[in-house]
């Protein structure tokens, strides 16, 4: 209770310039220590394990020989990334990378929200615990396991699909689908759906329950149906959700996965199935030619940062959430 | 306290003074010493299990050198941990060599001196291939691992490529001359018409192994079947009197070839899945005895081997035959033994006593230690019969084909890239107790040595090539690689990118589009700028023809 001569003591201090209304970033610290405290370990560890290996990208712009010092290698500026940019391989790995990863990233957002929603409309909690668990075990399956299954499954020799589709009477005769190149990208991204699409909807349907009940009850009360409730209430409810997810999937857009393309990968479909990983495998790792792979890796460390950029920037001018 | 502290430094002082009053390890043939424990630690490419601490063999070789071993085995893939342990400079004291990685690195010491002064039984056993492992500064930095022989060379085994055909096919035409590619493969089409299913399961008439760095089975048998011995991805021509290395990529040889396959897919005997296929995949088609035949070097399929004989279909296994284009070209398949340059032991610049590790080698390579790491302890895994002959019991055979008997029981890891003793021991028995003909022919099965008297040979061996040719000068030119981050390096990179995308495009095509598909492959390779690497295998010949001579 602000007394008479509190009063005038809080007016005079002001008239003064003692009191400093705004804290300094230090007090603000001070503040919060033991929140700094249990940060700073991780924080160290971000430092010294993302941060400080940086200084490895002077490797691209030399002509790298491993088990030599710094000053006793051959520096040659911009060399490897005109080589990349120069190489029809490595254009070809660029948009087989976005594409799979566009097509993975779209498929799995599309059915994670659907399945969320109709998990979200089964009222029988057991079963809906039974769906849950049984969609989302195959995320703890390697990927190494699961190409093999794939390959397995879609074997001219006694693999599953073929055999279905002969029985149904669709084709005649056993189609080696691993080695056309207009299924690839579609095989890899249904696996990819099969793999995730369980852990994914385990976001979404936490977002839908975080949605204020009352809004149900009253579009109860103005007469909406199912189908209307869902889109007019849950699907606005989960939107910032979704933009959040989608800026961060932003900044993986050139991280294809890696293993799938690297077990299912042949000749014959080797112009769809390289993406930036393997072609530096090949031809950096492989090779030993790790300046070429630091190049690379530049590349991609610079577009997937811008791309995260822009996702937030957009997403900031349509007044929606933004990550940064 | 005080007197304490007094104490300690008296006795750190005595026990300095102890050690460095020992005299230096001098002197030329003083024996090995082994008072002093060793342990070596290797890198090794094979990728095997790590031996038991109870292992026979090693606990032998500790009793009697006071040597032993720890090992750092490959797992993943071997560039990349190569690339990893260069990139550290944490090397143990032995790597295994197997291309020039670690020579350009400087992990390696040279190895001339140290053999000079501590080594003499190394450098009797290497006299021979002496000139062809010092590298072009002077220096050796491996000691080969095979195909350096003492005496003479009695092997059985033939290991290397081959047409591939299964013996049972042999067997149900009664044992039919097979020389040509077109009874090649005439054999294995009566062979599928008779028999659609082996076990069950639809045959395979032919199949080809193209997963990852094993393709070379795909671009290889038009090389040997135009009559061409192993050199690499050419052939080496005398051309308007010059000799000239040519690949063989875009050779009417291997246009001929694969026009063969384009006709024979057409009828249905090529295996379509083994292009997208990998490396397990195959060795399990093979596991299942149903590949009537393929090409291929027989260590690749080893393991499918072993496997069919475990379940004891002996006759499911595959021989090999010497096949060419036509009766007028003669087969150089089988090759007289070269020194594996280039593969073996390198001592790295880590090594705290390369001294004792030559001092090592080079005592192991005596007689009777050779015995024990080749045949085994005698009494145990042999014995001498009453003529003083040497044989094993029934038993004895089995155990050395079972790998975990020999996991525990033989020094395989050390066995397989030390420098060894190979040919024939000094009581004229070969090395290699399976080679010694009682042993031999006692282990066959009943299959194998009437497919073998049917053709009137009496091994794998002989079956290829009684009597191979000698080797031209610069044979082999496989082992001319192109230095890593080279131009040429990348060029093959993009050429075999080239052959996996349109050779099975070739083979899987119709035939009228044989031409058309064809030329497309040409053009890419010549994108891929396949002239790149003729120019340097080129260069590596003319080197070779002024070192070594040219016929």
């Amino acid at each position: 209770m602000i007394t008479g001569k509190n009063m005038y003591k809080k007016n005079r201090d002001i008239s003064a310039g003692i009191i400093n209304p705004k804290k300094t970033f230090w007090q603000k610290i001070m503040k919060q220590r033991q929140l700094v405290y249990m940060s700073l370990p991780l924080v160290v560890y971000v430092f010294i394990f993302k941060f400080v290996p940086l200084w490895g990208w002077t490797m691209a712009f030399q002509d790298y020989k491993p088990a030599k010092h710094l000053m006793q290698q051959k520096w040659v500026g911009l060399k490897w990334f005109v080589f990349l940019f120069k190489d029809r391989e490595f254009l070809l790995a660029l948009r087989n990378t976005v594409c799979m990863s566009v097509i993975s990233t779209v498929l799995g957002y599309i059915t994670a929200i659907i399945i969320a929603l109709l998990l979200n409309e089964l009222k029988h909690i057991g079963l809906k615990r039974i769906i849950q668990t049984v969609s989302y075990l195959p995320h703890f399956l390697s990927w190494v396991i699961v190409t093999g299954l794939v390959s397995s499954m879609f074997s001219v020799e006694d693999g599953t699909v073929n055999n279905i589709l002969m029985s149904l009477g669709f084709m005649k005769s056993p189609v080696l689908w691993l080695s056309e190149p207009k299924y690839f990208w579609w095989i890899i991204g249904w696996t990819y759906v099969w793999k995730e699409v369980g852990w994914n909807t385990i976001v979404y349907l936490g977002a839908i329950t975080a949605i204020d009940p009352s809004l149900y009850e009253a579009a109860e009360i103005d007469g909406a149906g199912r189908m209307q409730k869902m889109t007019h209430i849950t699907l606005p409810g989960i939107r910032s959700t979704v933009i959040i997810m989608m800026i961060m999937s932003a900044g993986h857009i050139l991280d294809a996965n890696f293993e799938m393309p690297f077990f299912l990968q042949n000749g014959m479909i080797q112009d769809v199935a390289q993406t930036v990983d393997l072609y530096v495998l090949r031809y950096g790792f492989s090779s030993f030619n790790y300046a070429l792979a630091t190049a690379a890796g530049i590349f991609k460390n610079v577009v997937n940062i811008a791309f995260l950029l822009f996702a937030n920037w957009i997403a900031k001018r349509s007044g929606e959430e933004r990550l940064i | 306290m005080r007197k304490g502290v007094v104490l300690v430094w008296l006795v750190m002082l005595f026990c300095t003074g102890i050690t460095g009053c020992n005299k230096k390890e001098g002197g030329t043939t003083e024996a090995y010493n082994s008072k002093k424990p060793l342990t070596i630690s290797v890198f090794t490419i094979q990728q095997k299990q790590q031996p038991p601490a109870d292992n026979k063999i090693y606990k032998w070789i500790k009793e009697k050198y006071n040597v032993d071993f720890t090992w750092d085995i490959l797992v993943g893939d071997k560039d990349q941990k190569i690339g990893v342990l260069i990139a550290s400079g944490d090397y143990p004291d032995l790597v295994e060599v197997d291309s020039t990685k670690f020579q350009d690195a400087g992990a390696l010491i040279p190895l001339e001196d140290l053999i000079e002064k501590y080594g003499p039984n190394i450098k009797k056993h290497y006299a021979s291939a002496w000139k062809k492992m010092t590298e072009d500064d002077g220096h050796i930095y491996c000691l080969p691992n095979w195909g350096v022989l003492d005496g003479r060379d009695q092997s059985t085994y033939y290991g290397d490529s081959a047409l591939w055909i299964q013996k049972d096919v042999l067997k149900e035409f009664g044992y039919p001359q097979v020389k040509t590619v077109d009874e090649y493969f005439d054999l294995i089409e009566k062979y599928v018409k008779k028999y659609p299913a082996i076990n069950g399961m639809p045959t395979i008439p032919f199949t080809i192994l193209t997963y990852d760095w094993h393709d070379f089975c795909l671009i290889n048998p038009p090389n040997f079947c135009a009559g061409y011995p192993n050199d690499g991805n050419g052939t080496v021509d005398k051309i308007d009197g010059k000799w000239t290395y040519r690949d063989f990529l875009n050779q009417d040889i291997s246009k001929r070839w694969f026009r063969k396959l384009c006709e024979e897919n057409a009828k249905g005997i090529i295996d379509k899945s083994c292009f997208v296929d990998n490396y397990d995949q195959y060795i399990a088609k093979l596991s299942s005895g149903r590949v009537l035949g393929m090409h291929d070097q027989r260590w690749q399929f080893n393991d499918a081997m072993n496997a069919l004989d475990v379940a004891k279909m002996h006759d499911r296994t595959m021989a090999p035959l010497p096949v060419v284009f036509d009766e007028s070209i003669t087969p150089h398949y089988r090759n007289r033994s070269l020194p594996n340059i280039r593969r073996g032991f390198g001592i790295t610049t880590k090594c705290k006593d390369p001294v004792r590790v030559i001092r090592f080698i080079d005592a192991q390579l005596d007689e009777e230690t050779q015995r024990v790491l080749h045949w085994g302890i005698e009494g145990e895994d042999w014995q001498y019969d009453a003529d003083h002959h040497p044989y094993r019991t029934q038993e004895q055979r089995d155990e050395q084909k079972d790998a975990a008997w020999i996991l525990r029981n033989k020094a395989d890891l050390w066995y397989q890239t030390a420098p060894k003793m190979e040919g024939s021991f000094s009581d004229g028995y070969a090395c290699e107790m399976n080679y010694i003909p009682s042993e031999f022919l006692a282990d066959q099965k009943t299959e194998d040595v009437e497919l073998w008297k049917a053709y009137g040979v009496s091994s794998d061996a002989e079956l290829m090539d009684r009597d191979p040719p000698e080797n031209t000068p610069w044979f082999p030119m496989w082992q001319e690689v192109p230095p890593d981050g080279s131009e040429t390096q990348l060029a093959l990179n993009k050429c075999s990118q080239a052959y996996r995308k349109y050779l099975p495009r070739i083979i899987m095509g119709k035939p009228e589009d044989f031409e058309k598909n064809w030329t497309e492959y040409a053009k890419a390779l010549d994108d891929a700028q396949i002239d790149k690497y003729n120019a340097f295998m080129q260069e590596k010949l003319d080197a070779r023809i002024e070192k070594y001579g040219s016929k």
